[in-house]
């Protein structure tokens, strides 16, 4: 199963695709898109509508996942992480793709397989390996998302 | 060659929208379902091979919201010849081509109309699919998507070297067009930086500018076209250096895809968003203020800043020379645009 996950964040979107099982996910790729972070909501909401599409068009995942941010106190918040979630769900529906959507606090160990204690970001590297360049939380975020939705 | 008010079947001829090598495109009234189109009509070559309806077909393999809606493609006997007639979605607004005879195009409807060119040739090179003539008078606008249209030349299933022998629009063609004939995904890339070249240079009249060049055919062999050119004093660098980039003479230099050169449009951020109303007059009107820029000669030669018409004593100037004059103002222009 190939399973893509997406990372939003202020002016730029972070995804990355898995393969492989949740004891052992299969790095396949990863991208980071920019846009200018003054970018007018209507344009930004069309920005991310064409990438999405463009990303999953191209790589034919047969899950998507999302990072969700839950801590939204500014308006520009709302715009930069919550919004996108709002046209990644209606890209799916119209695609009839499944998507789970998580926050930070639920991608734990135990979701993940992995030993009691242990922290899903620093053992992220050691299975799914590094990826330079932009190989940082942020990307590794997208990385976690969709090794969430990846099967036992 | 239709006029206006002669009917094929359901289609009634409205008027004549362009006409090219292979055939000619009109706007009709559709009476079966009520509404405008815009119909290519082609002669078929060979009724046994039917080459022409390629790029029908690619067209629709193409689908995307920026490349041109096909409706459908059929075949007519007209005075008894067959001819194949494309329908399409209309576009009352036309080519990117008129647009820029019509007027200059300010830097953020450029970077617009060049992005969702680069997404709708992502998509047609995501099917393998090469267009091979990407060129303004093959950009259709439209609001609030700009369309690629015309897959006249366009190649199906490419490797990453496809050989290919029909040529678009020369002056648009990589150099390894003519040296090796080869067209890619590479030569697609340099054809949307020359036209993205035209838009920001606000070249409306193209043979005027190739007429100056001595050998123009020898700087498209050697890939110095945009170097020749040049570029003009208020276009600011940022700009000129997508362009070079996505023009380089060595294809591996050049974005090697789509992606990468949108990706460089859609990080820039526009400060002022200057647009040429004449050449001694630009205006940037922001969502907060309007900002001229002027350049009156009585006396002297005055270049005159205003913010909502109020003159900006630091960025106002005269000179001597109406030349110093225009460097200043087109500087000023070429400096402020972006962030
Ligand atoms: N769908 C359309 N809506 C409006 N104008 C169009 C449309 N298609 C083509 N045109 C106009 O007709 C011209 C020629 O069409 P094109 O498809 O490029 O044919 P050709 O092969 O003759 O170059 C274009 O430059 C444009 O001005
Ligand atoms: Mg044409």
């Amino acid at each position: 199963m190939k399973a893509i996950g997406f990372n939003f964040a202020k002016g730029q979107l972070r995804y990355t695709v898995l393969e492989g099982t949740k004891g052992s996910p299969l790095f396949q790729n990863k991208g980071k898109l920019d846009i200018s972070p003054d970018t007018p909501t209507t344009d930004l909401m069309n920005w991310i509508h064409s990438n999405v599409d463009t990303i999953i068009k191209r790589v034919k995942p047969d899950a998507i996942a999302a990072r969700m941010h839950w801590k939204i106190t500014r308006q520009d918040q709302a715009k930069n992480f919550l919004f996108p979630m709002g046209i990644l769900n209606l890209y799916c529906y119209n695609e009839n793709l499944p998507i789970n959507v998580f926050g930070t606090q639920a991608m734990t160990a135990k979701k993940l397989g992995l030993p009691k204690g242990a922290k899903p970001l620093n053992e992220c590297d050691s299975l799914i390996g590094s990826h330079p360049p932009n190989w940082d939380n942020a990307q590794r975020y997208s990385a976690l998302a969709a090794w969430m939705i990846l099967p036992e | 060659m239709f006029n206006p008010g002669d009917t094929i079947q359901k289609y009634s001829i409205i008027k004549e929208l362009g006409n090219g090598r292979f055939g000619t495109v009109y706007h009709v009234h559709d009476a079966a379902l009520g509404a405008e189109k815009a119909i290519k009509i082609l002669d078929v070559a060979d009724p046994a091979q039917m080459k022409e309806i390629l790029e029908a077909q690619i067209l629709h393999k193409c689908r995307h919201e920026n490349c041109v809606h096909i409706n459908e493609a059929d075949l007519y006997e007209i005075g008894g010849t067959i001819k194949l007639v494309i329908d399409m979605e209309y576009h009352p607004a036309g080519s990117l081509e008129n647009r820029l005879i019509a007027g200059s195009i300010g830097p953020a409807e450029i970077i617009r109309h060049i992005t969702h060119i680069l997404y709708g040739l992502e998509h047609a090179h995501n099917q393998d699919v090469l267009h091979r003539d990407i060129k303004p008078a093959n950009i259709l606008l439209s609001n609030p998507s700009t369309k690629l249209s015309d897959f006249g030349l366009a190649t199906e299933g490419v490797g990453p070297g496809t050989i290919g022998s029909a040529k678009g629009y020369r002056t648009h063609c990589a150099p390894e067009i003519f040296n090796d004939d080869i067209t890619s995904k590479l030569t697609d890339i340099y054809a949307v930086g020359v036209t993205l070249f035209r838009l920001i240079n606000q070249m409306a009249d193209w043979d005027a500018v190739m007429s100056t060049l001595n050998n123009p055919q020898q700087a498209l062999s050697k890939g110095s076209l945009i170097q020749e050119i040049g570029f003009n004093n208020f276009v600011p660098s940022k700009f000129a250096r997508i362009v070079r980039k996505a023009c380089k003479p060595t294809p591996d230099e050049r974005y090697q895809n789509c992606e990468e050169f949108r990706q460089a449009l859609e990080r820039l951020t526009i400060n002022l968003n200057w647009v040429r109303i004449s050449s001694n007059h630009w205006r940037a009107e922001m969502a907060d203020a309007c900002h001229e820029l002027r350049l009156l000669s009585v006396r002297k030669h005055k270049v005159e800043y205003t913010v909502n018409r109020r003159k900006r004593r630091a960025n106002c100037k005269s000179f001597d020379s109406i030349e110093d004059a225009q460097i200043y103002m087109d500087e000023t222009i070429a400096k402020s645009v972006f962030s």
